[in-house]
């Protein structure tokens, strides 16, 4: 099957395209290794069935990042998949100049190519217009004029298509030139690569990323480590050479060139064009060039020889001069294509996207606007996924009842019951947040708004060293961590990425709230003022908020100076036209991240499920199969004058005691579970912050879900798991629970105070973590965000509780 | 600065200043066909001629950091 790749820049239309070409015939998945998305999709053109590849949207082939890097090693068939058989270059005909710069990038790789000239439409409507005859003839392809949206001119496209298959176009050449000493370079490093990919696009390529590179050189605004072990995924993009890689001793360019490509000094005499050896040039500088050799492996790894002949070339050729002049040479001829092909009135009346902007960026009425609609996306996964979500958790309860009405009661109907149903229902229960968060973000992406919404928050976000993009992740975190750190796509810079990441889960979600309710209800009187307007219980929320605030941009603020190390990532953003999103491709991106979740979280979450409910199940030999033997075990329980039962005060009601008796029996299967010794074992390290076994039982549970530690604590305590935060006998038995040595009570304001410090900064949620394996591609990155937060945790609970007592208080 | 370069601002590209984000924030500009958006930061980087007739200025030299880069030590 021929295999068609679609190339362009972001905001060119490629995706309608895309989505036009292959219907709704699509799969999402990962480049291997990587955490690029590759989308893909079957169409049926001239008679025979393609295979689309949707490549990431970039503005330039030169790997600065992952993106750039994919799209060239699968256009230059340097990926572990074939080259693509043809590519369709998808052009902004509103923004030829730029688009044609990639363009021409991509042409060179020589590989048969389509050109599709998009949005024509909007150009008519500003007046560009374009001959495409011309354009035809500069780039050397076919081109059809289209307008992806409408479905316009789709038909000759995918005539085209067919017959670029059939009888593909002579191969592009390189159509400008640069000074002779880098062009000589150019030639060195074309002979440098493999035979099978001898090429001079593959060779220009390879000059300018190398070029482009340059870190391990102290650059004022780069202070990057030079090796990269932090990387989120195991290949090393972007490329880092060795420290003094490229300046190292005695290389002319280090010192000169300051006057910019004219004055390139001329090369040291070498026949041109010869073969050069490794270590042809002595000893002068082998210790550089065996290190350097081994960040040069993370060009793609047949084009490393070629790499270290780009590295020699350049240590007499100024590296980031090298890089300008190949860009500047290639915007040139952009430029003469754009002035034979384009005619366009002078910049005349202000467009709509010019009228639009002048209230969504205007000083005040933009802010407002940003604020009203980050308060739409934020209530939309807040409140509006709220009834789905009960919705979904009470069919998960009618599976449960329906699984216990057919299986016999025993381990079995409780696995299927509690352990798959209930695991089940804990991935599903995030699709409606998942969904109404995507719906936004699609539709803000596409209508352009995105990119605004990045524009007036990044001032805000650059104080921390983050992006603008990293907001709208941010503040979904308020809602639930695992949405929000899918949302994180967005952001472009790996590091960053990551940063985001792994501060998300400090933001304080909503599954916090029934803990710290809970806390607050039970432990803090609810009459008692400050100021006689502001109840102590508010002021304890509005605490923890500022308190998850204040350590979500600390650490965001520390990750970014020690760890991930990176300077404020440039701010190098597009503010695309405004347009009206589409539906369908919309409705498919939502529903994309939902299967994403699903499938490949969603794996992760239900495995944890099960293993957690196995700890909290077994061993069984607690008694729980027979009625008999629990009335047994609470009456042995009641003699021994543990806990004041309600039960036996109410003699003449036997199946409320005998139901007391069941929720006793239950309370004392945990304590005995493999999770209830857990608990014991770990009450040491537990207890300078406070808490006792039961708790740590309670906070080992809420790794199922934070909320989950108000309902073990209910089993605890034998109340049974349907307790909530409101359930007043919960509140009763808490404040009633002493200390069997000191007969104090144990769960003291001071102790309450301590847990909601822990949970405001605990990872304690495997859905999260979950999340993160997804988006990181290992476990290594979870494993560190549940570290780093559970010792923050326990020293902030640490220092509330000893500080606590220190002043005094019990 | 070679992203900026890649995004247009080549010498001989005419740009013009069209907004500012609130609190000293990012800068809009107008990039011969397109609104691309830049900290002022990065924006001291290019040298440009201001051209008052037309409102617009015209970059002159490549972006900034390239000679701060050939002027590095090793």
């Amino acid at each position: 099957m021929s295999v068609v790749a679609l190339a362009g820049n972001p905001n060119c239309g490629k995706t309608s395209v895309f989505n036009r070409l292959t219907g709704l015939n699509q799969k999402v998945g990962n480049y291997p290794g990587v955490t690029v998305e590759r989308r893909s999709g079957r169409a049926v053109i001239g008679g025979g069935p393609v295979e689309i590849v949707d490549l990431p949207g970039t503005y330039s082939l030169i790997a600065q990042s992952r993106d750039e890097a994919i799209a060239f090693e699968v256009l230059a068939g340097l990926g572990r998949e074939a080259a693509p058989d043809l590519v369709v270059v998808v052009l902004d005909a509103t923004n030829l100049l730029r688009n044609l710069y990639l363009a021409l990038s991509i042409l060179e790789l020589g590989r048969p190519a389509v050109v599709a000239l998009n949005m024509m439409d909007l150009a008519r409507e500003r007046g560009v217009r374009i001959d495409v005859e011309a354009l035809s003839e500069g780039l050397g392809m076919p081109v059809v004029p289209i307008v992806a949206r409408a479905g316009e001119g789709l038909d000759d496209l995918r005539a085209a298509i067919a017959g670029a298959l059939l009888a593909p176009p002579p191969r592009a050449q390189r159509t400008w030139q640069v000074d002779p000493p880098l062009e000589a370079l150019i030639a060195r490093v074309r002979t440098a690569l493999p035979e099978d990919h001898r090429d001079d696009g593959v060779a220009v390529w390879t000059l300018a990323t190398v070029a482009a590179n340059p870190s391990g050189a102290p650059d004022p605004t780069n202070t990057t480590n030079t090796t990269d072990p932090t990387d989120p995924t195991d290949r090393p993009w972007p490329l880092r050479l060795h420290p003094g890689g490229l300046a190292s001793a005695g290389a002319p360019g280090a010192t000169q060139g300051a006057s910019g490509p004219a004055a390139m000094p001329p090369e040291p005499a070498r026949p041109e064009g010869a073969p050069l050896r490794k270590g042809a040039e002595g000893g002068k500088r082998t210790n550089p060039l065996a290190s350097s050799s081994s960040a040069l492996s993370a060009l793609p790894a047949p084009l490393a020889p070629a790499g270290q002949e780009a590295l020699r070339g350049l240590e007499a050729l100024d590296g980031v001069a090298a890089a300008q002049a190949i860009i500047e040479a290639r915007y040139r001829r952009a430029r003469e294509i754009v002035a034979a092909a384009e005619r366009s009135p002078a910049e005349g009346a202000p467009t709509r996207t010019d009228r639009i902007d002048a209230v969504l960026l205007h000083p005040v009425a933009g802010i407002l606007v940003f604020l009203a609609t980050m308060a739409v996306v934020f209530q939309s996964i807040f409140a509006w996924a709220e009834p789905l979500m009960t919705l979904i958790e009470e069919g998960v309860g009618l599976v449960q009842g329906g699984v216990r009405s057919v299986l016999p009661e025993g381990a079995l109907a409780d696995l299927f019951a509690d352990g798959v149903a209930g695991g089940v229902g804990n991935v599903v229960v995030f699709v409606p947040q998942i969904a109404f968060l995507f719906l936004f973000i699609a539709l803000l992406e596409d209508s352009g708004y995105l990119a605004r919404a990045a524009f007036i928050s990044d001032r805000m976000m650059a104080s921390v060293g983050l992006h603008g993009r990293a907001f709208v992740p941010l503040l979904s975190g308020f809602a639930c961590a695992v949405p929000a750190i899918m949302a994180s796509r967005t952001i472009e810079s790996p590091r960053d990425r990551l940063v985001t990441i792994l501060v998300t889960p400090l933001v304080s979600c909503s599954a916090r709230l029934p803990v710290y309710t809970l806390l607050i209800a039970t432990l803090f009187s609810s009459e008692e003022t400050v100021l006689g307007i502001f109840s102590v219980g508010g002021l304890l929320m509005l605490a923890m908020y500022l308190l998850s605030f204040a350590v979500t941009v600390a650490v965001a603020f520390v990750l970014k100076r020690t760890l991930l190390k990176s300077p404020t990532p440039p701010l190098v953003l597009e503010l695309p036209p405004y347009r009206m999103p589409e539906v369908t491709s919309v409705l498919g991106r939502v529903y994309d991240r939902c299967r994403v979740f699903v499938k490949d979280a969603g794996t992760i979450i239900l495995a944890c499920s099960m293993v957690l409910w196995a700890l909290l199940y077994f061993p069984t030999e607690a008694p729980s199969s027979s009625s008999l033997e629990a009335q047994q075990a609470a009456l042995q329980a009641r003699t021994t004058g543990e806990g004041a039962l309600n039960g036996s005060e109410a003699p003449g009601a036997p199946s409320l005691e005998l139901e007391a008796l069941e929720k006793e029996a239950e309370a004392a299967r945990v304590q005995a579970s493999v999770a209830g010794r857990l608990g014991r074992a770990l009450e040491p390290v537990f207890e300078p912050l406070g808490y006792d076994w039961k708790m740590v039982i309670s906070i080992l549970a809420s790794f199922a879900a934070r909320e989950v530690f108000v309902s073990t604590l209910g089993l605890v305590y034998g109340i049974g798991d349907d307790a909530d935060e409101e359930s007043l006998s919960l509140r009763e038995k808490l404040r009633r629970e002493v200390d069997p040595v000191t007969g104090k009570p144990v769960y003291t304001p001071l102790v309450g105070l301590s847990l909601m410090v822990f949970f405001v900064i605990a990872l304690q949620c495997m859905s999260t973590l979950a999340a993160i394996r997804r988006e990181t591609g290992s476990w290594r990155w979870p494993a560190f965000a549940f570290a780093y937060t559970a010792v923050l945790a326990w020293l902030g609970a640490f220092t509330v509780y000893q500080g606590g007592r220190l002043l005094g208080f019990t | 600065m070679l992203r900026l370069m890649e995004m247009g601002l080549v010498p001989g590209a005419s740009v013009r200043v069209r907004k500012r984000a609130p609190f000293r924030g990012p800068l809009e500009l107008w990039v011969g066909g397109y609104i691309l958006s830049i900290r002022s930061n990065e924006a001291r980087l290019l040298g440009v001629t201001p051209e008052p007739e037309r409102l617009e200025s015209t970059v002159v030299v490549g972006p900034a950091p390239a000679l701060r880069d050939s002027q590095r030590t090793a």
